[in-house]
């Protein structure tokens, strides 16, 4: 019997001998709007992220700006070294693509990305 | 070691006049971790104790070749340390939070110092992040105030600081909260700089705080997994509380 994040972990040590690490990421949600934080350390400029939206995912991509290297990883003691980020996840409801706006502050890239459907403003009688 | 017990081991005696314990524990931006850890490598603090558990992860930490326990205990002369490298199940911060101020009780520490984080959503847009300053003594409560420090006057903190306080009311221990605006979910290391910035008034330690903010890509690449672990920890404790009105004002 596997343990129940055995495949998440796998997933994360293939990604790792690939040079790539799954940045840390935090999905708020107003009335409007989904807000996605994702942290990026060791990435210099925006120029160096890909970020491309459907109605109902996220997919990002970012180059660090010199790989970061480690001499031993974790407890397989093997060296890695880190080039990129990279993640795609499903959104928890859908989106206005054309509409979505992204910034890169501190070294977090933030989207905004407006909720898909007209809201309607109701008279209270 | 009973289960369900959380117990301290001295390596050497530990006491004397006018000790001060600093807090670093897993919440939010691992501002406490950070900055504890930043200390404790700035001051070349000597390991003098660890605290251990059934109701911990069951793992050991290898560093050098040398198995050791992740909540371990520094000194540098009166300033004492207690600093975790592994995230904590909630079920464990009652008994683990009675055990450290029972102990600083018992040995006469003038001040267990907790250093934290507030999350805030706008965090992105601030530069400077402020900190807010807490306290079970009124006579701290006021130096915070004479030290420019906003009080932080209502609201719920969850989680290991927030037990510190209240265990520290119970057995008369003073306690000092330092908090800086932080982001939620993500290792902070300007903020650890900022609550750094507000603990040098209250405790008088020679801690260079740009090599922190220096190092601040290296320190959020090697929090990353820690951070992970500790928000899940933070979402089981009912952390989204912080963001409520106490009742009392409905």
């Amino acid at each position: 019997m596997f343990p129940a994040d055995y495949f998440d972990i796998q997933a994360r040590l293939r990604g790792y001998m690939e040079g790539c690490l799954e940045p840390l990421t935090e999905i708020q949600e107003t009335d409007n709007e989904l807000i996605v934080r994702v942290d990026m350390p060791c990435v210099r400029s925006k120029d160096e992220i890909t970020v491309n939206v459907t109605e109902d995912t996220v997919s990002i991509e970012a180059k660090m700006e010199k790989a970061v290297q480690y001499e031993r990883w974790g407890t397989f003691q093997r060296g890695v070294r880190f080039f990129k980020y990279s993640k795609t996840f499903t959104l928890p409801t859908k989106i206005d693509p054309e509409r979505a706006k992204a910034r890169f502050v501190k070294n977090v890239l933030e989207l905004r990305l407006p909720k898909k459907g007209k809201v309607f403003k109701i008279e209270i009688q | 070691m009973k289960p369900n017990e959380v117990s301290i081991y001295e390596l050497e005696r530990i006491d004397g006049e006018n000790l001060s314990l600093l807090c670093g524990l897993p919440d939010v931006g691992l501002v406490g971790i950070i900055s504890v850890s930043h200390i404790i490598k700035e001051l070349g603090m000597k390991e003098v104790g660890y605290i251990d558990s059934e109701l911990f992860p069951p793992l050991v930490v290898f560093h050098q070749g040398e198995p050791t326990y992740p909540i371990r205990l520094f000194r540098k002369e009166n300033l004492l340390a207690v600093f975790s490298e592994t995230a904590l199940p909630p079920e464990s911060l009652y008994p683990l939070t009675r055990l450290i101020v029972g102990w600083s009780k018992e040995k006469n520490v003038s001040m267990v110092v907790s250093l934290g984080g507030i999350g805030v959503p706008n965090r992105i847009d601030i530069d400077e992040p402020k900190v807010y300053g807490a306290s079970s003594s009124q006579k701290l409560r006021d130096l915070i105030l004479q030290n420019g420090i906003s009080l932080m006057e209502e609201g719920f903190l969850v989680g290991p600081y927030g037990l510190i306080a209240k265990h520290s009311k119970s057995l008369g221990v003073q306690n000092l909260i330092l908090l800086a605006e932080s982001f939620p979910n993500y290792p902070d290391p300007g903020a650890a700089a900022s609550a750094l910035e507000a603990l040098k008034k209250f405790v008088p330690i020679s801690v260079d705080i740009k090599s922190l903010k220096d190092r601040s890509d290296e320190i959020r690449m090697n929090a990353r997994e820690l951070m992970r672990k500790t928000a899940e920890n933070m979402q089981r404790m009912g952390k989204s509380q912080e963001y409520e009105l106490p009742l009392m004002y409905v």
